[in-house]
């Protein structure tokens, strides 16, 4: 058990060294690291003051571990446009994206575990079928054209949802429906296929055997071993949903890390966009870290293996 | 505990082996599976038509999609310009034909898809085949390089990336390959692992066989069914991906129409002319639609028991 | 079925007459049990013998209506305790089920739900059926895993099912079985998995009970060794059907079904070892549609032109039926 702990922790760890590797190799995608970083008005006495103030000029090897000794001390770099040291801004905006991230993560649930459920319960009727044409095309649908839709429908048209930012509670309905509905299709079709697996095994069949209602054997018996499988999923998906919805944040202008780094990059504010691929992969890597050890909680037989 | 062995006194515990129905041979029973199966029929259907209209944009579009008219903008669906041209699903804010648009936009959404799809599968296949055949660190160092891809937030990097190089056909094309393969490298990989070891690939390394002989004679075919079905999937994906950058103003742009580009546009004029951006979101739709039923089809036809 | 048997109906626990029970439908529907008939009477040990796919567990699950989705009983009856199962209600079934016909599974590995833990596992059978609070269901169950000599059982209550041997994980599904008193227990290859010190345990924990408590126990197994002991009468099952029913003794010294007399010849008997093994080649057919004559002639050594046409059922001594056209007797009429 804690040499599992441990050697997750390793494996972790050298994932993060070489993320910070590669957002480190993204400045130098340009040949010019230091004119990235500086504002496209600076002159070129201030570029290479800033170069050699930088240690633009020593070594790459030599660089790389300056670079991480700066974010090990929490030091992300400085926002030209905003005037400000990186992190805390970014740091800043996190509360809007995990709001959002958790809150289309339990509507899809919602509506996926029952849908998958009943699917794996009714398999090849028709509400089998129509579930899995439905979550197909839920899962096919790109999520900012059906966030535009939305919008059209329901603050355009409607006029019952506001349309955009993020001034009132109502705000996040449109954005978190949105991202879940991607989710829905995937999580329906994986609860009704680990269901149906389950649904086979010999313990369904005894507890059958016992006398049990079958709403019993499917939602006691069944549902518990069905969703174990279903848990690492939804870390993953938390975990990608945690480093910024790109995309949907942009489409309804929430005000969360995805939309900040998005308005960085048309910027060409560097430090900004640096500073969240490192944010959201350490969330990546920490949520599934989270997720693995709470496994070993929840599933019995792991902790004694 | 030990597992007991039928032997005498016990009967034979086993099942007769599957029968191949009426013994057909493998592309006759694909093509049957194809049309009796309603979600393979409409998968391919929808397949055949965007591959006419990205093969053939310029003899089946009504209109030149570069061609301007300043005078007829936003024109609503079913509409005649005072020239006595027909739009048939209207123009954008430039008065260019959305129709023949959204047909000269299946062009890119097609080659992205396949290009991506193409080098994913190189990228993921090579990385699984040789992490499930070698084992110890290098099968470790590769499966942190997937967790590694998995950490990186795809689109951010993409567009980072896209902002830095500049925006080109063969960049977008190459990133959105570094998306995708890891699906590929872990299906492939797990395959490999149970593959190698058995008996076959144990006679061949017996008979001296070299080992990228074994993996490409022996294990590649084996594993290919899954490798086909995610390559099915990752077309699907990139196609989205592609659109998602075109729409946060990082894809292909210019005179070649694409629909992500399309649909960015119409979002500005949501309220007034609400068909620029319906029309191009369907098209994608249609297409991941199509291009998913037919990768389910197939992942039930060639391995019912395939995990995803 | 008054005509086939002398038995007081009391003591008959249960009745299986002219049961089949199809897979699928419409032309390639398979015959997975076909036209089965036998009586299992109070505190005997009925085993039902075959290979897998001779439709044994099929006819199991049948009696407890718990089929595949696909799968249903097209005729016959169903008699427990006069009874009829075939037309009772789903609810009157969850009924009867893990109280009164209680079943326990081959496999103690994984028919065990893994994220419960055991305790809590028989706690349910006994409060499913019984009006009992929580804490004396908990207490019931304690005393159960004592009486299948489960050591330290207040302790084990709430271990999970992996922190047991297979044994012993057996033993958990005999208690829970024994939760309610059933009046007949079916047990489908329940050593199968286990290894043979084990098996002896668990047919003892089997044997004990019927002697004590007058359940009705049908064993189903593909080892016949396994029955020569521990059976009252055997019924041999090939492709959906009997082919051969009879005390236990009778089966044993004097098979009639050549299919009886392959197995006993593919097994070592008692301590006869100048025996010649003759091993039984191929497998048995799963019947679609309708029989085209004996199931058994392509691997019969004794098939001729006559096994072209279905052979029914005939007596051929005391309680003692084979269904071969090379056997004596008179055919039976119990449909």
């Amino acid at each position: 058990m804690g040499s599992y702990v441990l050697s997750r922790l390793a494996q972790a760890v050298v994932v993060l060294l070489a993320v910070a590797f590669i957002t480190f190799l993204l400045l130098h995608l340009s040949g010019d690291p230091a004119l990235l970083l500086m504002p496209p008005d600076a002159t070129r006495a201030q570029v290479i003051e800033f170069r050699t103030q930088m240690g633009f000029d020593r070594p790459f090897f030599e660089q790389f571990f300056q670079f991480l000794g700066r974010i090990l001390s929490g030091d992300l770099g400085y926002s030209w446009r905003f005037q400000e040291p990186v992190l805390p801004l970014v740091l800043e905006r996190l509360p809007a994206t995990a709001l959002l991230a958790v809150t289309a993560l339990i509507f899809s649930l919602i509506i996926a575990i029952p849908v998958g459920v009943i699917s794996a319960v009714k398999r090849d009727t028709p509400i089998d079928n129509a579930s899995m044409v439905l979550a197909l095309l839920g899962q096919s649908i790109p999520g900012f054209w059906i966030g535009i839709m939305l919008i059209f429908l329901f603050s355009v048209k409607l006029g019952w949802l506001p349309t955009s930012g993020w001034e009132t509670p109502q705000s996040i309905i449109l954005p978190a429906v949105t991202l879940g509905l991607a989710l829905v299709g995937r999580n329906a079709r994986l609860v009704r296929s680990s269901m149906l697996e389950v649904l086979g095994e010999d313990y369904v069949k005894a507890a059958r055997a016992k006398g049990l209602s079958e709403w019993r054997v499917v939602n006691h018996h069944a549902l518990k071993n069905a969703l174990l499988p279903v848990v690492t999923v939804v870390g993953l998906e938390l975990g990608i949903l945690l480093g910024g919805t790109v995309v949907i944040e942009v489409v309804f202008a929430w005000p969360g890390i995805g939309m900040l780094s998005v308005q960085a990059v048309t910027g060409r504010d560097y430090p900004i966009v640096q500073a969240v691929i490192l944010l959201s992969a350490v969330l990546f890597t920490l949520t599934n870290l989270a997720v693995d050890l709470l496994y070993t909680r929840i599933d019995p037989r792991i902790g004694y293996k | 505990m030990s597992q007991r062995i039928a032997g005498p006194g016990t009967l034979a515990e086993q099942t007769p082996p599957p029968r191949s129905a009426g013994g057909l041979s493998r592309p006759a029973e694909v093509l049957l599976g194809i049309i009796t199966s309603k979600k393979a029929m409409f998968g391919i259907l929808v397949i055949l038509m965007v591959v006419i209209c990205a093969v053939f944009s310029p003899w089946i579009a009504p209109h030149d999609p570069a061609a301007q008219s300043l005078a007829f903008r936003l024109a609503p669906m079913f509409s005649t310009a005072p020239d006595g041209t027909f739009h048939l699903l209207g123009t954008d804010h430039l008065g260019r034909d959305v129709l023949s648009r959204a047909i000269y936009g299946a062009r890119v959404g097609l080659i992205v898809g396949l290009s991506v799809a193409l080098i994913a599968t190189f990228i993921g296949v090579t990385i699984g085949l040789v992490a499930g055949y070698f084992g110890g660190w290098i099968d470790a160092v590769l499966m942190r390089l997937c967790d590694v891809q998995l950490a990186l937030p795809a689109i951010l990097l993409a567009i980072a990336i896209l902002a830095i190089t500049g925006v080109s056909l063969l960049n977008i094309v190459l990133i959105l390959a570094l998306t995708q393969w890891v699906a590929f490298a872990r299906v492939v990989r797990s395959a490999t692992l149970s593959e190698r070891e058995k008996e076959y690939v144990l006679a061949a390394r017996a008979l001296g066989f070299g080992s990228a002989r074994i993996i490409y004679r022996y294990i590649l075919p084996n594993v290919f069914a899954p490798i086909i079905v995610i390559a099915t999937f990752a077309v699907a994906q990139a196609i989205i991906i592609e659109a998602a950058l075109s729409f946060l103003g990082l894809g292909i742009s210019g005179a070649t129409p694409s629909w992500g580009a399309m649909l960015a546009d119409g979002r500005t004029y949501l309220a007034i002319a609400p068909s620029l951006a319906t029309i191009p979101g369907l098209f994608i739709t249609l297409s991941v639609v199509g291009i998913n039923l037919f990768g389910d089809w197939l992942r039930d036809f060639l391995d019912p028991k395939l995990k995803m | 079925m008054a005509l086939m048997t002398d038995d007081k109906p009391d003591d008959v626990a249960l009745a299986v007459s002219n049961l089949h029970t199809t897979i699928g439908t419409g032309p390639g529907a398979v015959r997975g049990v076909d036209g089965v008939s036998f009586t299992v009477r109070r505190g005997e040990i009925f085993g039902i013998a075959g290979e897998s796919g001779s439709g044994k567990s099929m006819t199991a699950f049948s009696i407890l209506r718990l089929l595949p989705t696909r799968g249903r009983i097209s005729e016959g009856s169903i008699l427990f305790k006069g009874e009829e199962l075939t037309t009772l209600s789903e609810a009157g079934m969850r009924k009867l089920r893990g109280d009164r016909i209680a079943m326990i599974f081959q496999d103690p590995m994984t028919s065990l739900n893994p994220v419960f833990t055991v305790g809590s596992q028989i706690s349910e059978a006994i409060l499913q059926h019984r009006r009992m609070s929580a804490t004396q269901a908990q207490a019931e169950a304690i005393r159960l895993m004592e009486i299948v000599e489960i050591p330290d059982a207040a302790s084990r209550y709430s271990a999970f099912p992996h922190q047991f041997s297979g044994g012993m994980r057996q033993r958990i599904m005999i208690a829970m079985a024994l939760s309610c008193a059933p009046d007949l227990l079916i047990a489908d290859e329940p050593t199968t998995a286990l290894d043979v010190t084990v098996e002896k345990q668990i047919i003892g924990f089997l044997q004990k009970l019927r002697r004590e408590t007058g359940v009705a126990i049908m064993l189903i197994t593909h080892n016949l060794n396994l029955l020569a002991e521990n059976s009252d009468r055997i019924a041999i099952m090939y492709a959906g059907q009997i082919v051969e029913l009879a005390p236990t003794s009778e089966i044993f010294a004097n098979p009639r079904h050549p299919y009886t007399q392959a197995l006993l010849n593919s097994m070592p008997r008692g301590h006869i070892s100048q025996q010649r093994l003759v091993p039984l080649a191929g497998v048995p057919p799963r019947i679609v549609g309708k029989r085209s004559g004996c199931s058994f002639a392509p691997r019969c050594p004794m098939a001729q032109e006559l096994c072209t046409t279905v052979p029914e059922l005939r007596d051929c001594g005391v309680g003692h039926s084979a269904r071969c056209w090379f056997v004596e007797g008179s055919p039976r009429h119990d449909k």
